[in-house]
This record gives C-alpha cells, structure tokens and sequence, in this order.
C-alpha cells in the first residue's frame, strides 16, 4: 500500500477541490476547481489524473463510474469523493497551513497578513 | 465550452492511443472540454503520456519487474553463450548488446500490462514487439547488433521463462488494474463469489498449460544443452551436465506439484471452486517459503559446476563474473519469491474470512 503519512501540494489541491465539489468531482470539475486554486499557476488535465491516480492507491478517495451522459458523447464520468482517511489527512495538512499562516505573520508582521488576505480573497 | 463534440475519427485515434482502464472517462471528459480540433488533439496529446506512466505505476510490481529483467538478460545470455560460447561475452561489448533486447522486452512488457487488460498473451507479445525492436537498432546502429539466433532463442526463453515467473509469483488474478475500475475496496484481498469461481475455473484451465509450459520451457532448453555438451574432455564439466539434467528435473518436478491443484468438475459449485482456489494459492506459497531448498538449489549446483569446469574460459575472472552472476540471479529469485509468500497468504486470509 502507498505511504499515506506525507501530503503534496498538489494533492492538497485536489483533495480540497473533491471536498468543496462534493458529488459533482469528476476529472473536469476537478481540474477547474483545482486551477481556481492553484492560481496563478496552470494546472494540466494529466497531472489532475495522475495525482488522483495517486490518492485512490493512498486510499484517500474513492472511485466510480456515473452513468453516460449525451453531453460527454455518451460516455460515464469518473466521480470521486474523500474517505474518512483523506478527511482527517486534509484537515492535518488545513491545520499546518494554518500555523505556517499564523507564524509567518507573526514574523512579517499583521499589515503583510493583511495584504495577502485581502489578495488572496 | 462547446456542445458540439469532437469528430468522431479524432476520437476513435484518440481512444486507441489511451489505456482501457481510464479510456471511457477521459474520452468524455475531453469531449466535454472540446473547444476546437486542435486543443482537442493537444490536450489529449499532452495528458496520454502522464496517463500511460500513471498506469505503468499502478499496473506494475517493481520486484516482479526486477526479476523479470533480470530473467531476459539471462535468457539472451544464455542463448549467446549456447551458440557463440563465452567469447561472445567479452568481444565487442556483448554484455551491453546483450542488454539491449532484454531492455526493450521489459519496457514493452510494461506498456502492454498498462494499456491490456489481459495478461495472458502479454509476456510473449511484448517479447515479440522487444525482439523487433532488436532488428530494427540492428538496421540503424549496427555495432547494437546481435546474431538473430541468439535474439529469436534468446527471446523464446524470455517469453517462457517471464510467462513462468508470472504463473508463480502472482498470487491473484485480479490486478491493480482492475481494482482501479472498480469502486475502491475496503479490503483489497477481498473477492467476490464470481471471481473465485472465475479464478478457480482460469486456474483449472492453466493447470495443464503451465505443467507442459514447464516441461518445454525448463527441461528442454537443458536437456538440448547438456546433449550438446555431454562428450566434454573435462570429467567435472560432464558431472555438471549431469547434475544441471537432474536439477531441472527435479525443479520441474516440484513446480509441476505446485500447480496440481486436483480436479475441478464442469458447472462446479462455489464452494468447491473456493477450495480449489484455496488449494491452489496454498501450494503455491509452501512453493515460495521453500523456493531454495527445493527449487533454487537444485537448479544453480550443476550449472555452478559447469561454470567453474568450462575449458573455453580461460581466464579467472571471467569464470569468476560468469559464477556471480548466475548466483546473483537465482540468489534474487529466491528472495522474491520469500517477498511474495505473505501476499498469498493474505489472499487465503481472506478466502477464509469469507
């Protein structure tokens, strides 16, 4: 089984993207989502497919195929959701963010926070 | 986004370039992101290779392969040293020549496991597509070359002998593959009544294949080699012929008891093909815990003895590299086989839990 211990950037993305999608993540809505929040960096259609690839082998996520639909040429989509064990490994990687937030701040000073906050949305 | 989708011969090209295994979803999903032809051809262009590694990844067994590697240059060593003797080794870079064929059926070996979702034919096709790949370095870069005999017997034993090491250290027939097109299981060990009976009825089938398989794959190449080599002046090169005959025979011997699994009746029920199943995986495993003393051994002395008495080397060490190499490759098919015993005992575990 892969190591599940240790989190990507990327996987991060993908994970919070299949979090906010709930039961529309499939590899499209996905990739949007997470290119929303990886901005301003562009994020590959085949990079989203391997790292998914990845965490289903992690046992983060789960896979199935919908039904077809007329508009993807009356083929299924592949929808995703988080299992228990990718919940509880987003809200460890969540809580580090926040405290590399909090200290950084701290250091740089509330101004900086503040600026970033506000660009960031 | 455009509704209108993506012509339908693009479309077939494009489907025919990407694995089975994520065909359907991908295909929709750039249908659905379909804008023009060429962001179309683009983008699937640029996510077909990040795809094929992701399936390479997933599909592939990174001991196995190892093995499996090490098991196709032995073979074209092998065929070499049978045709040319072992001059061949070291007269124009014939260990590196001798890599390339095997490199390619390995790489090749690895594609067809990702793109196919049958193995059954994929160790000789893709040794088939590796060996043409020989020809055709041969054609452009002659000094890569090697005699065709010794990549055609070369690549015959490559296919025997992969399709055997498969045959013995895979413990399921259900592969990463598969269990990624499903939905994500709970236990991956875990199978369903349709796939024992499924891999009962596959196995019962194989039983009879994998026993000839054997014979012709182990016994013969020995036996033609040690009749080719029986009237040697060296007493001690002659024992070695006899001992390596021996060897094979009792190794084939005891693979062939690790595969007769008994009798499976037409239209069995699923408990009997659950035994059998169950049989079949615990035989195999006391075949893997005992891979050495049984298997191994007996196997590596007379070629060991061989080795060590050939007249033709001359020089020590040359003998000696000759010696560790054949060590070192039976030394790591023993210890993978030990890797693989808990996976078969994991897929009885859960047999038994059913």
């Amino acid at each position: 089984m892969a190591k599940t211990d240790s989190l990507g950037q990327f996987e991060q993305l993908v994970l919070t993207a299949i979090l906010t999608l709930g039961d529309d993540a499939y590899g499209v809505s996905i990739h949007s989502k997470a290119e929303e929040l990886a901005r301003p960096k562009e994020v590959s259609l085949g990079a989203v497919y391997v790292t998914l690839d990845r965490l289903e082998d992690k046992h983060l996520v789960s896979s199935w195929l919908s039904d077809p639909t007329p508009e993807r040429g009356g083929r299924s989509k592949r929808c995703y959701r988080l299992e228990a064990l990718g919940e509880r490994v987003l809200r460890e990687s969540a809580l580090t963010a926040k405290r590399i937030w909090d200290v950084t701040t701290l250091a740089w000073g509330k101004e900086w926070g503040k600026r970033w906050g506000k660009e960031l949305g | 986004m455009s509704n209108q989708g993506p012509p339908k011969t693009l479309e077939t090209i494009v489907g025919a370039m990407l694995p089975s295994a994520c065909r359907e979803n991908v295909l929709g999903d750039l249908c659905e992101r379909y804008r023009s032809n060429r962001q179309y051809l683009c983008e699937a262009l640029a996510t077909l290779p990040l795809l094929v590694a992701s399936r390479i990844r997933r599909t592939a067994d990174g001991q196995i392969v190892l093995i499996e590697a090490f098991a196709a240059y032995l073979s074209f060593m092998a065929a070499g040293w049978q045709f040319y003797g072992s001059p061949f080794f070291y007269d124009h870079s014939g260990f590196l020549r001798l890599a390339v064929p095997a490199i390619a059926a390995i790489a090749c070996l690895l594609v067809f496991d990702a793109y196919f979702e049958s193995r059954a034919l994929g160790a000789p096709l893709a040794v088939a597509a590796g060996v043409s790949f020989q020809f055709l370095l041969a054609g452009l870069i002659p000094s890569l070359s090697l005699p065709a005999v010794v990549v055609l017997v070369g690549g015959a034993s490559t296919a025997l002998l992969v399709s055997g090491l498969r045959s013995v250290l895979q413990a399921s027939p259900l592969r990463p593959l598969r269990q990624a097109t499903e939905r994500q299981r709970v236990d991956p060990y875990r199978m369903s009544p349709e796939e024992i009976r499924a891999a009962a009825l596959r196995l019962h089938k194989r039983a009879r294949a994998v026993r000839i398989a054997l014979r012709v794959g182990i016994q013969l190449p020995v036996a033609v080699w040690v009749f080719a080599r029986w009237h040697s002046p060296s007493p001690l090169y002659s024992l070695g012929c006899f001992v390596s005959l021996a060897g094979s025979a009792f190794s084939v011997y005891v693979i062939q008891n690790a595969f007769s699994c008994g009798h499976l009746e037409p239209n069995p029920s699923l408990e009997m093909c659950r035994e059998f199943y169950r049989g079949s995986l615990e035989r195999r495993l006391n075949l893997l815990r005992c891979a050495w003393p049984r298997v191994l051994g007996p196997l590596l002395v007379g070629p060991l003895i061989v080795f060590a008495a050939d007249p033709s080397i001359q020089i020590l060490w040359m003998r000696i590299s000759s010696l560790v190499l054949v060590t070192l490759f039976y030394g790591a098919v023993g210890w993978f086989a030990r890797r693989r015993a808990p996976v078969f005992q994991r897929q009885i575990d859960a047999l038994d839990r059913r």
